[in-house]
Parts: structure tokens; C-alpha cells; sequence
């Protein structure tokens, strides 16, 4: 069953039906029902673009209403949320006796979409534990929710780790009580998405309804962000406790959403699967059987994108599991579950399989034997805040994560607001002709997007067979480039002539961080049926003089404003699968904890300055490069 | 159509939020007859400070109407974390006392009074049950006028259609290309880049996303209609033709309806809050002790 919050329209009658229905009202002379004005069609924004534009969001966003976020003290509701993501400054915990906010945060710009994305699970728990009139109040799991959160937080994500089949849900009460807190809160969510969704001509700013899958078996991450096309949804999420393997969920999605009467549409994108400890791209089932064509088509219908980056780090590669490729070693978590990652604990070994990379050829691989790629992935990155405070990623101003790591509830922190392995996470980045639910979710779809790990670096990517070499001093590299070949997320057109494909590449720095320094396509391809990756450095430099003083976190860049190269493949094989994605990376600045442990005066080569909280200085390195990964292209013999 | 048979209507298209609404109201108006003991006539003493100023004192009465609310209200006795909070107090000095009797006990020496985690709980219990009694739908008079009282949040922005001709300043000779074309820009290609050579009814904002925080601001002082004015960014030198310009302006409310309807419930919570402890004030008899 669907809903639509305040709908008018009938969307469970049938097709035919509705026709009938509506030819006999035409006929008598009659006024029709009117027409739901929140049906969108292209074009209804006055900066319509038909080559597109980049549009920069975040589709994974916690509020008070997600159990974790509301136990580690997040009291802001989803229209906080999207306030903060319009660029307006909020108040974020700790709050005082009296329930003001100790810290304060405003955006410097604000953000195009964005997705609220609760944890499904608990979700009325919350609101039930917090009402003392509710039937559940006084039941232990709430009494312990109140009184000893950190304790509240373990039993109660214990309960996601369970097996596939065996979870339940610890429900502080039964009946309708409990369903009925968790329908306000979904009712709450689709209200602040559409109380903050600028449908006029201005276009200012686009929301989804959406909330998370979280399943979590053995600590194994296989979270999903599900995220519907417009208003109408299913009347309820599904949590891991409803759908404890994740093709049934794809399964529900598809037949109560997109292949049910109306205009219910959706997708999933996975997220974490570096915590995955192998699970997010096994090739067997839940019930340990290979993939088989079915199971290929509906994952490849439901999940065309990847979380590839985000505060609990870098899903892109593993260093030295493939190419060798020492960028792979940035935001590398060294964990490799979701309960050590949070808890922390010794290093673990990390597996090649958790990473997207792997997944590609892995994909391929699976598209020789069953006809369909269940891993045609595209990438995005996001925040996965839990402090409800969507794009929140400038470096110098990190406040934590909220959700994992450190509980900055009851009070200030006195070192780091987070664990230093964590990070401030990324951006979605859309190519869409306007900024509508209609087009974000098509270029969703259709994977025209990238990731970037914070910064807002302009990023094209196309692929062809015949793009002229001097593509990039042209003025119409866009329409060429849609014209002649795909763009990112596009499949290859058949070979026309004999030659290798060409890519064009083209990225724009950020306008408020530093240069470009480099341009990088990665290459995968199916040898042998074995899975082998090359790196092609094709525009820029990495080594280019570039600096930052540690002490200073002072910039002195040297790279580009802008880059863009034609690069043809030369080592294309003709009868070989392949898939290709790009790499921009910045010129080096510093990582977050460098603002935080130089204002401490923090000296690392010197013990007696590393003082209470400011532990985690001295285990990352100053420096990273901020980058974007676009989404892949991939070619078919 | 009646309203009844509107509702009605609505009720049938709707029957699940319906039930949740009636539930609500059913609760609601419990509470408020629950709630009715506060307003009776009742004494409270507030200890201040000596020099305790008017704002002071304000803020001690409140906090003394809301602790005697939830205490009425039977928080004290119900709500399980007080509970666990004052029995474990009780303990220190009765340690064998147990469940209501050392709630009763600790009531008796007015431990939910002094015990600050327990003060704070009950004040916001109170707010909330405040908040929540009083909670009522705005008229769309009282949305128009607070959309009109805050046209800020909700303006839609002024929106510019311009072109321009763009010279990288990654050029070598990027000063004497900028001299070259100043006398008709428009005459030449601009450098290739990911800009766009224009934009269409574009908001100040998504100016900023595409060519940084500089060009947009120098943009907003540029005349419709007049030469091409040179514009710095980030990338280069600009060559800008202002094309046309819409002033930024307060949409009808139907069109924002949802989200002023949001904020204004978001403020009005503590104006109602506020205007339930007037009342109180008024029915309470409040005494004053400076200590």
C-alpha cells in the first residue's frame, strides 16, 4: 500500500479504471477531480538547463528521530535539518539544563537536495521512550533508554546484529501503541519533506522522503539508504526487523513502490561496505546460493549507486589489492565491522572485497555468466551525519559525527569532538537540468553522478568512440559529448570503427578551496575471467610543488584552476569488458584534526603536549587530498 | 458541503491519521481537564536571592509554577526516571526503603525540589505537557501574517540571466587577452572551462556554487542591459552582460503553505508556553522570600 501525505488523488484504483472514469466525466460535462499539483514534469524551473547542471546535496542524514543520533543527544527534527541545509544556523548538542544549545552551526553554502534518511528501525521507539504517557514508557528498554543511554545504545543496535532471520525487534511495548509512534514519526518525516521542498519556479531547494535499512548481521555493515522518487510512499518503512535480507527488501520495494499502481518510485543506495567484512558484494544469496539472473535484475533495478565515501570513511580501494595505486590509502578505516569502527578496538585486517573497486570487476565478471550486472554501480558520497546537520564538511569546522565515535551529549569536549579516524564525510553531486525531485532522482537512476569528499569540484565525464582530440578547447563539450558518446553512468555505445574508446574528462576547482592538482582514470578490466585495475595519471600533476605548513594549516597551492583532457584507452582490447571512472584530486590541505590539535598546541614530536582528549592527534596524518570519484563507464564486447 | 461532511470526506480518504488525530484529541482532552487543578487558586513560595533583580525573580516563579505543576501532575510518582533517580537518593539516607515509600519519603523531605537532575526533568515535563495541551491548528489569517512578519524566510531569491565571455587567468598571457577583448568581449570565445557562457533566471546562490562567492557578490551591482563590465572570479577575468534581473519577492501563501505552517508551529511553541504561565500567574498566590 502507498500513501501520499494530504492526497487528493486516488492512486490504488486501476489504470483502466481511472480512464473510464474519467472519459465518463469528460463526457457528462463535469468537473474532473482536480489533478494533484505535486505531479511533477520536467521543466517547471525557471533555470532549466537541457545539458544540465551540477547540483551538490546529501542523501544520508540522521535527526533526533534515528535511535543512535537521539541517544548520543540530537534533539533536532527533520526540518531542522533541512533549515540547516538551506543556511540557517542551528543550535546542535550538548544542550543545558535548560535546554539550550551549547554549540552553534551555519553552513557557509548552503546546499541544493537533500535527504533525511532515519534509521527505519526504532523508529517510533524513540518518540515512545520520551512520552511519559506513552503505554511504553515504563517499560524496561525505554527505562533504560533514559537512564543509561551508552547502555540503551549497545543493547539496541545489538539487536541489528543478529543473523538475517533471527532478528527482533525489542519493542517497548506491543500493539498499536508502538505502530502508532512509529507512523508519527514517518508521518513527521514526509511532512518536513514537503513543508521544505521549494516547488515554485525559483527551485531553491529539493528534499526526499527517505529513511535507512539497517541491517547489520554479525556487526557486518549492509546498510541501505531507501529513497523515494516524490510524495507518495509506502505507508510504512521497512527496517531490518520487517526485511532481514536485503533482496527481499528490494523485493517489497519494487512490488508495494514501483510496480504497484501510481507513481511510487525508488531506490537504495548501499553505504559502508568497507564495514562490511565481506557481505556487501558476496556473490551468493542470503541462502548462500550464487546470484542467479532474477537476483542480478533486481538488484541492478534498485541499487544504480554507491555511497563511496562518508564520515565512517573511503569504500573506494584498498591499497594494493589491485592496482598499485597509493591514493587508495586515504580514509581508510582500520576496521572492518560497524561494532569496532564505533567502539573502536585493535586494527583489523582489511578484506579487498569490502571495497567498490573490487565490486566493478566483480560485477562484470557476473554480467559474462548471467546476462545482467547486479554492481553497475555509480558513486556518491554523503555525510551520514547524525548531528542533523546535512553538508556540514568544511574540515576546519568539524563538530563529530553523533552517531558513532564519541558522545558529545552531556557536555562539551574537552579534546577532539570526534575519534580521529573518523572524518567529516562528502557530497552528493547530481548532473540534472534542474533541481527537481523529477530530475535528481532520473540522474539517480541513470547514475549521471559523482562524490566528492567534501569540496565542490565540477566534475564531467564522457565516453565515446569518436570524440574529437581538441574536444576540450570547445565551447559545446557538453552537447558533444551527449551527442557522440554517455556521460558518467552510461554504458558504452557499440563500437562503430575499429579504434579504442575515448573519454573526455573536465573538472573545475572548487572556487573557495585549492587548485586541481591532477586527474586520474582508473581502468578495470576482465582478463582471463581474472580482475585486473590500472591507474592512468592523464592531466596535471601530483607532485607539482604544492604545500601546507602543519604548524599553520596554511595553504601554498600550485596546482589548476581547471583541467580537462581527451584521453583514448591504449591498452583496449576489444573483446575485454571494461569499466573506467575518474579521480580529481586536490592540491593538499590539511585533515580536520590538524585546526583542532594546532589551536591545542599539540606537538607530536613532543608527549608532554598531547594532553587529555587530543590523543587521536598523532595517529592520522596532517595532510590528505580532498577529491571527487565520478561514476563509471563501462564497456560491453 | 457541510465542514462536517468535508471532514468526513477527508476522514474517508484518510482513516489511519484520522484515528491517530481523534486518539489525540481524546488524549488531549484529558489532559487539559487533568491539567485544570493548576489554575485553581494555589500558594507557592519563591526563595531569591537578596538582591535578586525582576528578571530573576520572574525566571524563579516560573520555574516554581512548573515544578508544582508536574508534581500535581503526578510526574514525580510516574515518570521512571525520576523514580530511579529520587529512590536512589532515599537510599542514602533510608537505605532499606523501596518503591513508593521511598518515593513518598523522599517527597516528604521535597527531594524533587533540591535534586538538581530531578528539577531539570520536571521542568521539561511540564514544558512539553505545556506545549502540548495548548497546541492548537493557526487560522490562515495568523499564517498570512506571520509569513508577512517574516518574509525573510521565506522570500523567493532574486533571480539574473547573464552571459559572459570568460578569460582563464591560467592563460600566459592572460593580462593582454583581457586587454584584447574589453573593447567588445562578445566579439570572441570565451576560454574553454566547465563555466557556463550563461545562465537563465539563476538565483544569487547557484551563481555562487558555479563561479564562487566573489564573481556572484560583484554580479548583484551590475545594471541591466548595459555594456559588458569586467567581473574577477576565482578563474579568471569575466566579461559580463547582464541579460535581465526579477527581484526577490514573498510567495502567496499557498504556495509555502507547509513550511510557514512548520516554522510558525516551531515559534509558537514558546509564545504559548509563555502565555500558560501568564495564566498561571494569575491564578496562582505566589509569596516571595528573600534570603
Amino acid at each position: 500500500m502507498q500513501s501520499a501525505k494530504n492526497d487528493v488523488g486516488n492512486y490504488d484504483g486501476g489504470r483502466m479504471i481511472r480512464v473510464v472514469l474519467v472519459a465518463l466525466v469528460l463526457a457528462v460535462g463535469c468537473k474532473s477531480k482536480p489533478k494533484d499539483p505535486r505531479r511533477e514534469q520536467l521543466g517547471r524551473c525557471a533555470d532549466f538547463d537541457p545539458l544540465r547542471q551540477p547540483f551538490f546535496g546529501d542523501t544520508h542524514v540522521h535527526t533526533r528521530l534515528s535511535l543512535d543520533a537521539n541517544l548520543q543527544g540530537n534533539r533536532l527534527s527533520p526540518m531542522d535539518a533541512y533549515r540547516f541545509a538551506r543556511g540557517e544556523e542551528i543550535g546542535i548538542q550538548p544542550y543545558d539544563a535548560d535546554g539550550n544549545p551549547l554549540r552553534r552551526l551555519r553552513l557557509s553554502r548552503p546546499l541544493d537536495f537533500v535527504a533525511v534518511s532515519d534509521h527505519a528501525e526504532f523508529l517510533g521507539l524513540v518518540q515512545t521512550c520520551l512520552d511519559s504517557s506513552a503505554e511504553g514508557y515504563d517499560s524496561r528498554t525505554c527505562t533504560q533508554y533514559r537512564e543509561d543511554p551508552d547502555a540503551a545504545f549497545l543493547t539496541l543496535n545489538f539487536a541489528l546484529t543478529l543473523a538475517q532471520g533471527r532478528a527482533r525487534a525489542p519493542r517497548p511495548c506491543s500493539g498499536d501503541s508502538c505502530a502508532g509512534a512509529e507512523l508519527a514519526a514517518w508521518d513527521e518525516i514526509q511532512e518536513a519533506a514537503e513543508a521544505a521542498y521549494d516547488r515554485s519556479d525559483a527551485c531553491t531547494f529539493t528534499t526526499f522522503v527517505a529513511y535507512e535499512w539497517s541491517g547489520n548481521p554479525a556487526a557486518s555493515n549492509l546498510h541501505r539508504n531507501v529513497i523515494f522518487r516524490n510524495h507518495v510512499v509506502p505507508d510504512e518503512p521497512l527496517g531490518y526487523f520487517d526485511t532481514q535480507q536485503e533482496e527481499v527488501l528490494w523485493s517489497r520495494l519494487e512490488e508495494e513502490c514501483i510496480d504497484a499502481p501510481g507513481i511510487c518510485d525508488v531506490l537504495s543506495i548501499p553505504h559502508n561496505s568497507n564495514l562490511s567484512s565481506g557481505l556487501m558484494f558476496e556473490t551468493v544469496d542470503q541462502d548462500g546460493q550464487p546470484f542467479d539472473a532474477e537476483y542480478a535484475r533486481l538488484r541492478a533495478r534498485l541499487e544504480p549507486l554507491v555511497e563511496v565515501y562518508q564520515h565512517k570513511g573511503s569504500s573506494e580501494c584498498l591499497p594494493g589489492s589491485t592496482a598499485g595505486d597509493e591514493l587508495c590509502d586515504f580514509e581508510l578505516l582500520p576496521y572492518r565491522n560497524l561494532a569496532t569502527a564505533n567502539l573502536g578496538g585493535a586494527p583489523q585486517e582489511l578484506i579487498p572485497a569490502d571495497f567498490v573497486r573490487e565490486a566493478l570487476t566483480t560485477g562484470m565478471r557476473l554480467e559474462g555468466e548471467l546476462g545482467i550486472n547486479p554492481f553497475q554501480l555509480g558513486m556518491i558520497a554523503s555525510t551520514d551525519t547524525h548531528l542533523g546537520t546535512p553538508g556540514a564538511v568544511e574540515e576546519d569546522r568539524f563538530q563529530g559525527h553523533g552517531g558513532a565515535g564519541l558522545a558529545v551529549r552531556d557536555a562539551l569536549p574537552s579534546g577532539l569532538p570526534d575519534r580521529a579516524w573518523f572524518n567529516p564525510g562528502g557530497l552528493a553531486v547530481l548532473w540534472a537540468e534542474e533541481n527537481s525531485r523529477e530530475a535528481l532522482f532520473e540522474a539517480m537512476r541513470r547514475r549521471e553522478a559523482y562524490g566528492t569528499s567534501g569540496t565542490r569540484i565540477v566534475l564531467r565525464f564522457f565516453g565515446g568512440w569518436d570524440y574529437p582530440a581538441n574536444l576540450c578547447a570547445r565551447a559545446d563539450l557538453a552537447q558533444i559529448g551527449y551527442d557522440r558518446g554517455v556521460p558518467m553512468g552510461g554504458a558504452l555505445p557499440p563500437r562503430a570503427g575499429d579504434g579504442a574508446p575515448r573519454f573526455v574528462v573536465s573538472a573545475l576547482r572548487d572556487a573557495e578551496s585549492v587548485p586541481l592538482a591532477a586527474i586520474q582514470i582508473l581502468k578495470g578490466w576482465l582478463e582471463g575471467g581474472e580482475a585486473r585495475w590500472r591507474v592512468f595519471d592523464v592531466a596535471g600533476e601530483l607532485d607539482n610543488g604544492a604545500t601546507v605548513d602543519p604548524a599553520t594549516c596554511v595553504a601554498t597551492p600550485a596546482g589548476s584552476d581547471s583541467l580537462c583532457v581527451v584521453w583514448e584507452d591504449p591498452s583496449f582490447v576489444a573483446d575485454q569488458p571494461a569499466v573506467y571512472y575518474a579521480r580529481v584530486l586536490e592540491d593538499p590541505t590539511c585533515r580536520w584534526q590538524a585546526y583542532y590539535c594546532n589551536a591545542a598546541g599539540v606537538d607530536c614530536d613532543e608527549p608532554s603536549t598531547i594532553t587529555e582528549g587530543f590523543e587521536g592527534c598523532c595517529d592520522q596524518p596532517v595532510m590528505q587530498r580532498e577529491r571527487a570519484w565520478s561514476s563509471p563507464i563501462w564497456f560491453r564486447p | 458541503m457541510t465542514t462536517l461532511e468535508r471532514w468526513l470526506g477527508h476522514a474517508r480518504l484518510r482513516p489511519l491519521p484520522t484515528m491517530l488525530g481523534l486518539g489525540a484529541l481524546l488524549f488531549f482532552a484529558g489532559r487539559l481537564r487533568w491539567v485544570e487543578p493548576s489554575i485553581e487558586p494555589i500558594s507557592i513560595t519563591v526563595v531569591v536571592a537578596s538582591d535578586a533583580g525582576d528578571a530573576e525573580v520572574r525566571r524563579a516563579t516560573d520555574e516554581a509554577m512548573l515544578v508544582a505543576l508536574a508534581e500535581r501532575a503526578g510526574f514525580v510518582e510516574r515518570d521512571s526516571a525520576i523514580r530511579a533517580r529520587l529512590e536512589m537518593n532515599v537510599r542514602f539516607v533510608e537505605p532499606t526503603l523501596r518503591g513508593d515509600a521511598a518515593i513518598a519519603e523522599a517527597m516528604r523531605l521535597r527531594m524533587h525540589e533540591s535534586d538538581p537532575v530531578v528539577r531539570a526533568r520536571l521542568l521539561w515535563l511540564a514544558r512539553e505537557t505545556l506545549a502540548r495541551v495548548t497546541r492548537r491548528t493557526p487560522t490562515d489569517e495568523e499564517l498570512e501574517a506571520y509569513l508577512r512578519a517574516h518574509p525573510d524566510r521565506f522570500a523567493r531569491p532574486s533571480a539574473i540571466s547573464f552571459e559572459q565571455v570568460f578569460v582563464s587567468r591560467q592563460r600566459p598571457d592572460f593580462e593582454e587577452r583581457v586587454g584584447f577583448l574589453s573593447a567588445s568581449p562578445f566579439a570572441y570565445e570565451s576560454d574553454p572551462s566547465l563555466l557556463p557562457a550563461a545562465m537563465t533566471n539563476a538565483s544569487p546562490r547557484r551563481i555562487e556554487v558555479r563561479f564562487g562567492r566573489a564573481f556572484a557578490e560583484q554580479l548583484l551591482n551590475l545594471e541591466v542591459g548595459g555594456a559588458p563590465q569586467r567581473v574577477d572570479s576565482t578563474y579568471g577575468a569575466h566579461f559580463v552582460r547582464v541579460l535581465g534581473r526579477s527581484r526577490g519577492h514573498v510567495p502567496p501563501l499557498r504556495d509555502v503553505r507547509a513550511r510557514v505552517r512548520a516554522e510558525w508551529e516551531r515559534d509558537d511553541r514558546p509564545r504559548r508556553i509563555r502565555q500558560a504561565l501568564e495564566r498561571m500567574r494569575a491564578a496562582y498566590h505566589v509569596e516571595i522570600r528573600r534570603s
